[in-house]
This record gives structure tokens, C-alpha cells and sequence, in this order.
């Protein structure tokens, strides 16, 4: 099979700049009418296996926080989606409805949408940072508020570099990793919090 | 074997007595005969008692009625729908004419082996858990293999944590142990091993946040469910080794080294092994360990069962920052070579799909082999030693490499076969890469600790067929590639090996087959209703042989169905077993 993209078919592939220069993050970078395209395509597509509360259980949920963090930009998501979604008909779906069906996962988890539209130009995928976007809604995102009161009494050991800068980190805009780190609800991990170094960044 | 007339009596009375308990069962089976620890110990050809039909874990049978000369002729005996959807990893038993049926959510079905009617049904009753512990809520669809027959007991653990013993005729519950805590996260998918008295168990779910700093293997008595020892795979206070190798993590720090797969049993040396998955974080740059193994993750464990001490281990990926797993089987094989017995474990443990054969009385390296496209293992030395592609180690967040193989195999949870018969290990296998680059994520309850964006599964360059089925020849020495079937879906079953020289396996574009053992030659095949899946085993009941093959969703399916856009997939879960045998000879 051909790849989508160059990007993928090399071996080491360094993140492009733009997802690490995020410029100003005031647009969610999609607009309600994708958004609405978006949940129509998503339920009709989607839902079967990843639930109408995007909560699965058939396959991964797609809300929440650490979701977001891990898909880490509108980019990250396309990327996968556009080539392996849905299995029936992976990569079929055409570049406009994966698009929608994105700005759908980005309103559902929180974010308000904007004038301008999103589009498949990979800079600007990249540079709509989902967990920023996402991140005044997503504590209250409907899959985190219906939470028992088991599960919100719930702590979690974090990461050991939790809390802790990383390369990679952003380091003038600290993410919103080391600001929960305060009061982590749950473990994180070891180098939670870290300036970790950021790929990229000079 | 002799199999009575099955009776199953409708006991419509005692359905309110039902109601007061998890239970749903309808029927009785009359005069069930108890599986003995003898019969687990020398299974009869015509039982499957356990997840790959013996202590061995070779996914073998002794039976030939169906072999290369009648294969052709097989013919559909009867089918049923399991009745749950979710991803089906399902390994059915058989004993004393009844299979036993475990789904998704820890539902069993007892049905008449022969007919295929239903005698009894278990529904376990799950707690509600928070719609946005998601990642749990989607381990409990995707139940990974087998339940266990001990006496006239089933045994069963669950999503929940807990073993469950039922009552093999009737399908009531006969006692149950709540293990661990389930709103940490800990969680049953795979089932146990009753060995020496004792309920060998595994639980899962240890890459989920609550979870930190334990991940077990345990043993449980048989009768009375008293805990009798448990195993820290993460955590070991006797090896100090193993607490620097996570470079300063404390345990409460550490996740992953879930025992995925059901582990193998040496009677002679009252030995378990098993295999370790993935330590979390995902990558050491996020993880916090550095340039540290993180024992024992990705290792083979081999532990007394009468103590639960470690004898030893072998780490088969050290410094894992990609979520390449080595949980897979591990087979135990017997070879008698110039009077000499070699007993080894041999293995494709994990998704980069290396196989390993080790002395399982030591632990001791052979031989290893590569198969399909890698590019973490750089080289293993010839004392064992793994040495990894230390380039596709994270130094930044974000930073990006091409990993191969992809975080869904490569090897996955579909086990291979091993033939006796042949001297021949069969491993169903698939080609295919994916992007990973670390991120920082905040854990959150009821989720999993990866903190790793994954790309699309992508074939490795120049490769255009997914699926690979790879024969290997087994010796002390060596693994050499006896034939290798290569096609453009990926396999998505295991696969049964059987003294009619015959293997038997099936993938995602929904055809189950059957290979020559000697040669690779396909001497039958058959499309069905969905991805096969599961562990196709066989048994024999009144003279005959039957062939029983599951079908439904599969994520060995699903993850690289953009390979194979040709094959579409049905959107149906499907899930069901189909059950075959050849014509009556005097019919």
C-alpha cells in the first residue's frame, strides 16, 4: 500500500515546527458548522464502536483530557484517522468529513468553535493544540461529570516526571501538566511537571 | 471416550431462586464427569480441557480423523452467536461432551457438544464504572482467551477482578473472591491455570493509573480460594537488580508488566512460566528511568508454584519505549535428540515478532529468530543479551520515530502452534509500522498511563501483503524457516496444529484455512461470517472429530484493514462459532 504521507515513510521523522511554535491559540481553529457536519458524520460512522458519548466501549473513547493530551494536535488526529478510520472503509471517508468529524471530537471535548475553518493544510493542523483548545471544557465534558462520587474520590499515582520540565516541554506557555501537578487527582507519571526537551526546539 | 446421552432438564422452578444471584441458568447437565488433575496433566485426545489444549500451551491435538486426505470433505456440523459483542478472543473447552463458552463481560454458555444447544448460561453482574474511565470500560470488551475446568468446577476471572467458580452442571456459582480492587483499575482478561491445587492467575489492567507499583501473578487454592502467594512483576524486594533497573522510579511510579496471556505449566519441576508485557509509561524519557531494563518487563518469568519464588527470568526487550509487548505464549517443548531430552521454551513472545528459545530449566538463551520487519532489536548477543536500536530512543516530547513493528504486532494475542508431529512451530504474524512520539499527559482514573501518540499502522516499505503466516523448524540449536504463507490480510486468529498434519488458522478477510503442515499448501478453506478469531481447537465426540473455529470483531482486524482496502470489513460484531466435521462414513 502506498503511503499517505512522506511524512510517515521516513524513519525518523522530526515533528514539523509548527507544532511546537503554537502561535496564538485564541481560535479552536474549526467552525460550528464543521462541528455540526462533524457529529452527523460521527454518529453515523463512528459512534457504532466509539459510543454517542465518544466514552467507546467497543473501541478507545475519544474524550476526555489525557485523550486530548495524547493525540497532542488536530494534526495527530488526522493523521490517524484519515488513514485507518473506520475499519470498514479505512482512509475512505474523504478529506473534508475527517475534518468535520475532528472539529466534532474538539466541541464535544470542550472547545468553542471559531471563524475560521479548519483545514488540511498541515501547518495549521498541527498548530491547534487539542488539549489547550479542549482544555476550559474538558472538566466539564459530559464523560467527566457523570463521574460517581467513587470515582471522583478516586486518586491516582502520575507519572515519576510528573510535575517535572522535559525536553519537549514547552517552556514559556507551560502546559497544563505542571499547573495540575499541584493537586494530581490521580498518579502521574515519574516526570510529570518536567521541562522535558521538545523536539524541534533549539 | 464413551459420552452418555446428555440430559438437560428445564428447572423453570428454581428461575427465582436464579434471580437472587448473578446466575441465569437453565438447564442441568446431568452425571458431568470431573476433570482430574491426572486428565489435566495427560489430556485425552478427545477433550480440550484448558486454553491451548494442554499444560504445554502448544495449541495441539492428537487427533488425525481430519487430516490432509479428508480435510476437503468437512462440512458445517452447527453454528452459534456468542452472546455478547466486543472484540472476541474466545477459546472454547470441551469436556465430557459439553463446550464451555466464555464472552466478553465473563458470559459463559454451556452447550451440548454435539448438537449445539444451549444447557446453561452464566451472566456475570459487572459494577457500574464512570462513563470516562474509557479505557477500562474497553478492556472489558475485549476479553482476551480462556476460562478453566478443574473437578466439577468451572473457573472464571473477571473484568472485575474477582474468580468465580461455577458449578460445571448447572452453571450456578459455587464461591467467589473479589482479588484486587477494580476501581483502581485492576482487571481479569485472561483466564487461569489450575495446576498443583492451585488457581494461577494474572490480573491486568496495570497500565491504568490506580494501578501504580503492582502488577501480579497469583495463586489462590482450588477448594477454598485462600490467596497462597502472590508475584510483583514491577516490584521485586528480592532482586535488587530489578529495583535499580527502573533507574530511580519508585514502585509508586511504575506501571505495566501485565501477564496478557495465559502461562504454561511443567508438572515434572511444579514450574509456571510467563510472559510480561510493556512497562509504563510507554517511553523511558516520560517514564523517568532512563537508559534502564525495567524489570521485569517484556520478560519470560519462570516461578515456583509451590512458593511463587522466582527460579528465573529472561528479559526479551529491555528499555522498551514503544509498546512492543512480550506477553505472548510461551510453548513448552520436549525434544528427545541422540538419547538426550531437551526441554526448552520456545516462543515469538512479543510484538516485534523475534522468536526465543530458551532451557526453561535455567533459562538459559538458544537461539533466536527474526521474522517479519523490525527495527527496535538491533542485535542479541550470543550469551542472550538484547541489544536495542538505541536511535529510536525519545530524547524530546514530540519527537517522532518509525517504529516497526506497529503497537498491534507484528506478533499479537493470536498464539501460535506448535506440532510435535512435524518439529514445527506455526506463528501467525503481520507486517506493519506505526509513528510514535512521547507526549505529557495528566492520568486520570480508569485510564491508562501511555502518554504516547500512536500513528496509523502502515506496512513497512516494499511489503505489500499484511498477513504472514511463518512455519518454523524447531531444534536446540536453532529456529530455521521451514515456509513462510504470505497474504494481504492479516491473521487474525490463532492458529491449531493437529496430528493430522494439518494447521489450522484464520484472518480478516474472513477465511478460516488449512496448511499442509510439511509444505505451506492450503488443503482447504472457508469464508465466514466475520474476521475469525479466537482459538480454534477441535475434539472428538462418538467417533468423530470435530473442528470448532470463532468468528467476530477483531482489533488484528481492524488496526490495519487500510492494507487490505480491498477486503472491506463488515461493521457487525459477528461474533459466533462455527462448528465442523466430515460426513458420517457410512452415510
Amino acid at each position: 500500500m502506498p503511503l499517505r504521507s512522506p511524512r510517515i515513510a521516513r524513519f525518523v521523522v522530526p515533528l514539523i515546527a509548527g507544532m511546537m511554535t503554537a502561535g496564538p491559540s485564541m481560535a479552536a481553529g474549526f467552525t460550528a458548522e464543521q462541528a455540526a457536519a462533524g457529529e452527523t458524520a460521527y454518529n453515523s460512522q463512528c459512534a457504532q464502536c466509539h459510543g454517542r458519548q465518544l466514552e467507546g466501549p467497543e473501541a478507545p473513547g475519544l474524550a476526555g483530557q489525557d485523550v486530548m493530551q495524547n493525540w497532542h494536535s488536530a494534526g495527530g488526529l488526522y493523521d490517524f484517522i484519515s488513514v485507518a478510520m473506520p475499519p470498514s472503509a479505512p482512509g475512505q471517508l474523504g478529506e473534508e468529513t475527517y475534518l468535520n468529524i475532528i472539529a466534532y471530537i474538539m466541541e464535544f471535548n470542550g472547545a468553542a468553535p471559531g471563524d475560521e475553518p479548519l483545514t488540511a493544510d498541515p501547518d495549521l493542523l498541527y498548530s491547534v493544540l487539542l488539549a489547550e483548545e479542549t482544555a476550559a471544557g474538558a472538566a466539564a465534558a459530559p464523560a467527566a461529570s457523570d463521574a460517581t462520587p467513587a470515582a471522583e474520590a478516586t486518586s491516582v499515582p502520575q507519572a515519576f516526571t510528573w510535575g517535572k520540565q522535559l525536553p519537549g516541554s514547552p517552556a514559556s506557555a507551560q502546559p497544563a501538566a505542571p499547573t495540575a501537578a499541584a493537586e494530581p487527582s490521580v498518579p502521574q507519571a515519574f516526570t510529570w511537571g518536567q521541562q522535558l526537551p521538545t523536539a524541534g526546539a533549539n | 471416550m464413551k459420552i452418555g446421552l446428555i440430559n438437560t432438564l428445564l428447572v423453570a422452578s428454581t428461575a427465582l431462586v436464579a434471580l437472587s444471584t448473578p446466575t441465569f441458568a437453565q438447564g442441568v447437565r446431568e452425571n458431568y464427569a470431573p476433570v482430574t488433575a491426572e486428565m489435566l496433566a495427560n489430556p485425552p485426545a478427545e477433550d480440550w480441557l484448558m486454553f491451548r489444549g494442554a499444560y504445554n500451551n502448544q495449541g495441539y491435538s492428537a487427533l488425525d480423523m481430519i487430516n490432509k486426505d479428508t480435510v476437503g470433505d468437512l462440512e458445517l456440523a452447527w453454528a452459534w452467536p456468542m452472546a455478547e459483542a466486543g472484540i472476541q478472543e474466545t477459546a472454547p473447552l470441551v469436556h465430557d461432551g459439553v463446550m464451555f463458552l466464555q464472552t466478553n463481560n465473563n458470559i459463559v454458555e454451556a452447550l451440548d457438544a454435539k448438537t449445539g444447544d444451549l444447557i446453561w448460561q452464566y451472566r456475570h453482574v459487572l459494577p457500574e464504572i464512570p462513563a470516562s474511565w474509557s479505557y477500562q470500560a474497553n478492556q472489558a470488551r475485549r476479553q482476551k482467551n480462556s476460562i478453566a475446568l478443574f473437578e466439577d468446577k468451572v473457573i472464571l476471572t473477571t473484568v472485575d477482578a474477582k474468580i468465580v467458580v461455577l458449578n460445571a452442571a448447572d452453571g450456578k456459582v459455587a464461591w467467589e473472591k473479589q482479588v484486587l480492587d477494580y476501581n483502581l483499575g485492576y482487571s481479569y482478561t485472561v483466564g487461569p491455570l489450575i495446576a498443583d491445587g492451585k488457581i494461577i492467575s494474572a490480573i491486568s489492567g496495570c497500565s491504568i493509573a490506580g494501578t501504580a507499583g503492582g502488577c501480579y501473578i497469583l495463586a489462590h487454592d482450588v477448594n477454598t480460594g485462600d490467596e497462597l502467594w502472590r508475584f510483583n512483576t514491577i516490584d521485586d524486594p528480592n532482586n535488587p537488580e530489578q529495583q535499580e533497573s527502573w533507574g530511580g522510579v519508585p514502585p509508586e511510579n511504575r506501571w505495566g508488566g501485565t501477564p496478557w496471556t495465559t502461562g504454561s505449566y511443567d508438572p515434572e519441576t511444579n514450574t509456571t512460566f510467563w510472559g510480561i508485557g510493556m512497562p509504563g509509561p510507554y517511553a523511558e524519557l516520560i517514564r523517568g528511568s532512563g537508559d534502564g531494563s525495567v524489570l521485569y518487563t517484556n520478560s519470560t518469568l519462570a516461578l515456583d508454584v509451590a512458593t511463587g519464588e522466582l527460579k528465573w527470568y529472561y528479559q526479551h526487550l529491555p528499555r522498551d519505549n514503544w509498546d512492543l509487548d512480550s506477553p505472548f505464549e510461551r510453548i513448552l517443548v520436549d525434544q528427545e535428540i541422540d538419547g538426550e531430552t531437551h526441554k526448552m521454551l520456545i516462543s515469538v513472545p512479543g510484538k516485534n515478532g523475534i522468536a526465543f528459545g530458551l532451557d526453561r530449566e535455567t533459562g538459559e538463551y538458544l537461539w533466536s529468530k527474526e521474522t517479519v520487519v523490525q527495527n527496535v532489536v538491533e542485535s542479541i548477543d550470543e550469551d542472550g543479551t538484547v541489544n536495542i536500536n538505541e536511535d529510536l530512543v525519545f530524547n524530546a516530547v514530540g519527537e517522532e520515530f518509525l517504529v516497526c513493528t506497529s503497537v498491534s504486532g507484528g506478533k499479537l494475542w493470536q498464539a501460535g502452534a506448535y506440532s510435535p508431529l512435524t518439529e514445527t512451530f506455526f506463528v501467525p504474524l503481520t507486517e506493519a509500522c506505526n509513528t510514535v512520539a512521547p507526549t505529557q499527559t495528566e492520568f486520570t482514573a480508569g485510564n491508562a498511563v501511555g502518554s504516547v501518540k500512536f500513528g496509523p499502522r502502515v506496512l513497512p516499505e516494499g511489503i505489500t501483503d499484511a498477513g504472514l503466516i511463518q512455519a518454523l523448524d524447531i531444534n536446540p540449536e536453532q529456529a530455521e524457516s521451514k515456509w513462510q504463507y504470505r497474504y494481504r490480510p492479516s491473521p487474525t486468529s490463532s492458529v491449531l496444529a493437529t496430528a493430522g498434519g494439518l494447521v489450522f488458522g484464520g484472518d480478516a478477510a474472513r477465511e478460516i484455512k488449512a496448511w499442509d503442515q510439511e509444505t505451506g499448501e492450503v488443503l482447504w478453506s472457508q469464508r465466514l461470517n466475520a474476521p475469525v478469531g479466537g482459538y480454534p481447537m477441535t475434539y472428538a465426540l462418538d467417533g468423530e472429530q470435530y473442528l470448532v473455529i470463532p468468528t467476530g470483531y477483531s482489533n488484528s482486524a481492524s488496526s490495519i484493514s487500510s492494507a487490505f482496502p480491498e477486503i472491506p470489513l463488515p461493521t457487525g460484531s459477528g461474533n459466533s462459532i462455527f462448528v465442523f466435521k466430515l460426513p458420517k462414513a457410512d452415510s
